[in-house]
């Protein structure tokens, strides 16, 4: 069985994707015997009215809920972003991304530690994307920074430790370097933006297999990117399991 | 047979050039990769001296002395010591077992270091792969971006040129390169966003597209996988993974 926890849905400005629907991306999922993907939605990224995005994706989620099971975006540094998470609820969204770069806060705002407080209240995971396209190849008129870990990380965990926080779209030396910290808390990384030869095992030796998940960052990726990067590991079949989908079976059992 | 074009030899901290070997060959064992074109000595240096352009092409001959079934080498050439350059090409692509050359980045492709570099390549008719990585807020000083491969490779047409990561900026760099047919372009060195194979075969042919991964900075595993999961047809495929470069090396 395959988790995939890191996938969206919907339209990307930039370039059109292929299986950024539900159905198609269904049929990617199928193809590669993905059983269920995490998804949110791309209009999360860029709407201001999260509310719209939110019921944009429950809308595309609702004929596969089986499959495709929804994460809402809230924007703590809009106005009404509590409105956004009741109504996320009442959709049955899984977990709550969150995208600072893009919303324009930063890690130690207290619009962030408001809205966290929320959410652990909510028993819902959250989901911090510290990129979402490598900033090198960003639009020359839309050039977001990645969101700066390595500095807001530890005090978010010293403040919510059973919160489960996803770090997703972390590099491998980023990871690496604050494997200390993801270990003191409940955080989980993703695997989709993992690079170097052997990325994923060297990963898991540094944060351990219990804080690793299969994230294939598609339709904006291949999919088949995130599979591989698991057979170049040569990963034993406990840690294989553990990736692909206990791991992520403990997030969804854990924050409810 | 699948060829990847793109390796660098470089060990991660604390490896031995044995241990970095083997790394290197159990992921091409996992991955179905027969062969790596390699070069580059053990670490990086932006600025190599003429000593040190000749110690790193020896670091790399005796990487691939261990693995002559596996590795390809191709000389480590420098466009700030042109005669030394001269001289390494003469010495591993004539009887030394190297089949093509690597430009080193620390000038941008069209400085006028690379062009006697060139002509040794066509002598030896050894295809020349250059860096092309356009970063949006700006490049490294001396790294080039598609138009200055483009601008060597109109200055030496008889070369089949490599331009490496598709410009890294790939739609960008795909449609840089579209006129100029003795550039093809690998596949390496940036994220595996969905599309690009597609676009670089749709736009170039199959065959302008081979299949290289940067290893071992990048995860062989996700340059792979653009031309795995990609949807072109099965020949395109056999092409870009090695049929193309089995040509380009003569084979």
């Amino acid at each position: 069985m395959i988790i995939d926890a890191n996938a969206s849905l919907g339209h990307w400005p930039f370039r059109h994707l292929q299986d950024s629907d539900a159905d198609g991306f269904v049929r990617l999922m199928d193809a590669y015997a993905i059983a269920q993907a995490w998804v949110g939605s791309f209009e999360g990224i860029f709407y201001r009215d999260m509310g719209q995005a939110n019921r944009m994706l429950a809308e595309r989620a609702a004929s596969h809920r089986d499959r495709l099971l929804p994460w809402a975006t809230l924007n703590p540094a809009f106005p009404g972003w509590h409105h956004d998470l009741a109504v996320a609820l009442d959709l049955g969204m899984v977990g709550v991304r969150l995208y600072p770069n893009y919303h324009g806060y930063e890690l130690s705002d207290t619009c962030l530690t408001e809205c966290l407080t929320a959410v652990a209240a909510a028993s819902l995971p959250v989901a911090i994307y510290q990129r979402v396209a490598d900033e090198r190849l960003h639009h020359w008129r839309c050039m977001v920074p990645p969101v700066e870990m390595e500095l807001g990380l530890e005090p978010l965990v010293d403040r919510f430790p059973d919160l489960p926080l996803l770090w997703v779209g972390g590099t491998t030396p980023a990871v690496v370097s604050l494997a200390e910290v993801v270990r003191q808390g409940r955080v989980y990384v993703d695997t989709s933006r993992l690079e170097g030869i052997e990325c994923v095992a060297r990963v898991v030796d540094a944060v351990g297999a219990d804080r690793v998940l299969f994230g294939s960052h598609a339709p904006f990726f291949y999919l088949e990117a995130a599979l591989l990067k698991l057979t170049e590991a040569g990963l034993d079949r406990s840690t294989r399991a553990a990736l692909l989908h206990r791991n992520a079976t403990d997030v969804l059992a854990g924050a409810g | 047979m699948v060829i990847d074009c793109h390796v660098h030899l470089m060990c991660l901290p604390g490896e031995t050039q044995a241990q970095g070997l083997a790394r290197l060959l159990r992921c091409m064992d996992r991955l179905g990769i027969d062969q790596a074109c390699v070069f580059l000595g053990d670490r990086l240096i932006f600025q190599p001296t003429a000593d040190e352009l000749v110690e790193q092409n020896r670091w790399a001959a005796s990487t691939v002395d261990l693995a002559p079934d596996r590795l390809i080498g191709f000389v480590y050439a420098s466009p700030n010591h042109p005669q030394i350059s001269l001289e390494l090409m003469g010495e591993y692509l004539q009887g030394g077992g190297f089949r093509g050359v690597k430009l080193w980045v620390c000038q941008r492709a069209d400085h006028p270091g690379n062009d006697p570099i060139c002509r040794e390549a066509e002598r030896h008719r050894a295809p020349l792969l250059a860096h092309a990585w356009h970063k949006v807020a700006g490049n490294l000083a001396g790294e080039s971006g598609p138009e200055h491969v483009v601008a060597l490779a109109r200055r030496h047409p008889g070369v089949s040129f490599i331009m490496a990561h598709a410009g890294g900026d790939w739609e960008r760099g795909l449609r840089a390169i579209r006129e100029q047919t003795n550039i093809l372009t690998d596949t390496s060195g940036n994220d595996p966003e969905a599309g690009f194979t597609e676009m670089a075969v749709s736009l170039l042919g199959p065959e302008r597209v081979v299949f290289g991964s940067d290893a071992t900075g990048r995860s062989i595993a996700s340059q792979l996988a653009k031309v795995t999961g990609a949807r072109i047809d099965e020949e395109a495929r056999r092409r870009v993974l090695g049929g193309n470069m089995m040509r380009m090396l003569g084979r």
